[in-house]
């Protein structure tokens, strides 16, 4: 499924990541770690924001010789969002939409399920800080990714909307065997995304942990 | 507590204000230096000449109704330009704890902590102030070189007292620009964002850089009468008012570290990324592409169109440099428009078209996501 190749991540010239040859295959993983163990950073550049060296292919697709199509295949969503105050929720989603490739209506269920139709036309500079983690949410899952990555997921979101997100996963993965990577502080609940798996992030290095 | 609570200031308004306007004062520092250093003079001046004319200005800052007038003006547009700053910072997530924590202490020590980050910020002017008032006290304006000061210090009371009352009152939802309202109903383009940010958010920027443009533009008009036959001095001009956005260009790069962190997940070319964001550039320079299209034949004016877009592109690309720094982006920027000043003199100035595009093409390829790795 997701595919490193002497991968290293340094911030000037300091070494933060290193993963040699390792193949994560389908599943929904929980990534541990300590506070600046490397978990943002192996997710942005999972997701192509973030520069390293060596490659990383999901599905023998590599993002840096196929970019356009890699980058159709893994969505991510940010711990702390921060989107353009003067955009609506709606007119956010209709960006993602189009660039992701989502058919249409895709996004109508989600926002009905994550409660967000009162508010999906405002402006975001009016949301709060858990509107605005549901909305980068409902973005992450928009489009066909194979691979899905959420940055501390249940951070700001009320109890209610993490049952939403639980059952999105559960879904995704069994319907569609769409993979995730969630990095969370927080204990993830193993009842209710069945056959979670751990990976830990120790000494600059990845441990699977299953 | 208290001290401690002026170094937070002085670290969020002071320091942040001389970082984020750094490109202004080097930009009028530049300017004096290239006046005062190279400028070549009709006929022959000399070295105490000089120096009589610019005392001359100084004292008629204190003797000249005239020209103290636009000194008060400036002034009072320096604080206002600082005021705005501090209230801006003020309504950012992370200077919130401000609000629960600094306006605890007594309301006489927060002015005293207002009036400390304004003097700071005000210290460039002061400076000249103190200079021009020892001139005017020496020569017996008494009355106006103390008038200045005084000025100055009411308006940086003024202005900390604003400061206080802001961060003691209630945050309220702010209510969107007339922009965004009207907006509503339109598809806003991912690469046409920062425009809307612009005209939302940074219309004094805007309004500045338009005044500059239209001040390069018309004193050349006003200088020389056979402007339509000079190309040269026309891609000089070109340069000139590209180089007038370049702080726009500063504002856009840290709109999109900010608020679009998440485009390169979209999958987009890296030559979809290159050129869409001109589309803003398209629309923040459309007033000056009106005039050139209007004052010009249709050849040359797309000729200076696509030099202008060239130039953008490059500049645009130097900020993708690691870590670059607005310092740093100035130094470049003045360098390459020296560049294109020796190419435009040599009569190379179409060769720059081309030549920009290609070494902005490589400097993005080669720092697409701020290092020169993913490719």
């Amino acid at each position: 499924m997701l595919h490193f190749s002497q991968f290293e991540k340094s911030y000037f010239s300091h070494l933060v990541l290193k993963i040699d040859n390792i193949k994560i295959p389908g599943g929904v993983f929980w990534i541990k770690g300590n506070n600046g163990s490397g978990k943002s950073t192996l997710l942005k550049s999972i997701a192509g924001i973030l520069s390293f060296e060596g490659n990383i292919a999901i599905n023998n697709i590599y993002l840096k010789n196929q970019g356009v199509q890699y980058r159709k295949l893994v969505n991510f969503a940010e711990a702390e969002p921060l989107f353009p105050e003067f955009l609506t929720g709606s007119e956010m989603i209709d960006l993602f939409a189009k660039a992701k490739g989502a058919v249409r209506g895709q996004e109508e269920d989600l926002i009905t399920e994550m409660g967000m139709k009162p508010y999906i036309h405002h402006p975001l500079g009016s949301y709060s800080s858990g509107m605005l983690k549901k909305l980068s949410l409902v973005l992450a899952f928009l489009g066909q990714p194979k691979l899905i990555l959420l940055d501390e997921p249940l951070n700001t979101v009320d109890v209610e909307s993490l049952e939403v997100l639980y059952r999105w996963i559960n879904a995704k993965y069994q319907n569609e065997k769409v993979c995730f990577l969630l990095s969370s502080h927080q204990p993830l609940d193993e009842v209710k995304i069945p056959g979670l798996k751990q990976i830990n992030i120790e000494d600059k290095k990845i441990k699977l942990n299953f | 507590m208290f001290t401690n609570s002026n170094i937070a200031l002085k670290k969020i308004f002071v320091d942040g204000f001389y970082r984020i306007h750094a490109g202004m004062l080097v930009f009028l520092f530049a300017m004096l230096i290239s006046y005062c250093l190279f400028i070549n003079t009709l006929g022959t001046v000399r070295p105490d000449q000089i120096d009589f004319w610019q005392f001359f200005f100084t004292i008629s800052i204190v003797s000249n109704p005239l020209i103290l007038t636009f000194y008060l003006i400036g002034s009072s547009l320096y604080a206002y330009k600082s005021l705005k700053y501090v209230l801006n910072e003020l309504a950012l997530p992370q200077q919130e704890f401000l609000y629960y924590s600094f306006n605890s202490s007594t309301k006489k020590l927060q002015l005293l902590a207002w009036c400390k980050v304004q003097t700071y910020i005000f210290i460039p002017v002061l400076c000249y102030t103190l200079y021009a008032m020892a001139i005017g006290l020496v020569f017996g304006f008494y009355l106006i070189s103390i008038g200045i000061l005084l000025f100055q210090v009411l308006l940086i009371m003024a202005s900390a007292y604003i400061c206080l009352r802001e961060n003691n009152r209630l945050i309220e939802a702010n209510q969107p620009g007339w922009l965004i309202r009207i907006s509503k109903k339109w598809s806003k383009p991912v690469f046409l964002l920062f425009s809307f940010q612009v005209f939302n958010h940074s219309k004094l920027a805007y309004l500045l850089t338009k005044l500059l443009s239209w001040i390069l533009m018309s004193s050349v008009f006003l200088v020389f009468a056979d402007i339509k036959d000079n190309s040269r001095l026309l891609m000089l001009i070109t340069s000139c008012t590209v180089v007038a956005h370049v702080v726009l260009m500063y504002q856009e790069k840290i709109f999109n570290d900010r608020y679009l962190s998440f485009l390169p997940n979209f999958p987009f070319t890296k030559g979809k990324f290159f050129f869409s964001f001109c589309l803003n550039y398209f629309v923040l320079l459309l007033p000056e592409m009106c005039w050139i299209l209007k004052s010009f034949d249709v050849l040359t004016a797309l000729g200076l169109i696509a030099f202008a877009f060239s130039a953008i592109l490059l500049f645009r690309s130097l900020l993708l440099l690691n870590a670059i720094q607005i310092k740093g982006f100035l130094i470049r920027v003045f360098c390459l428009f020296f560049l294109f000043y020796v190419f435009i003199m040599f009569g190379l100035g179409l060769v720059l078209i081309p030549l920009n595009i290609v070494v902005a093409w490589i400097v993005f390829k080669r720092n697409y996501l701020n290092t020169s790795i993913l490719c």
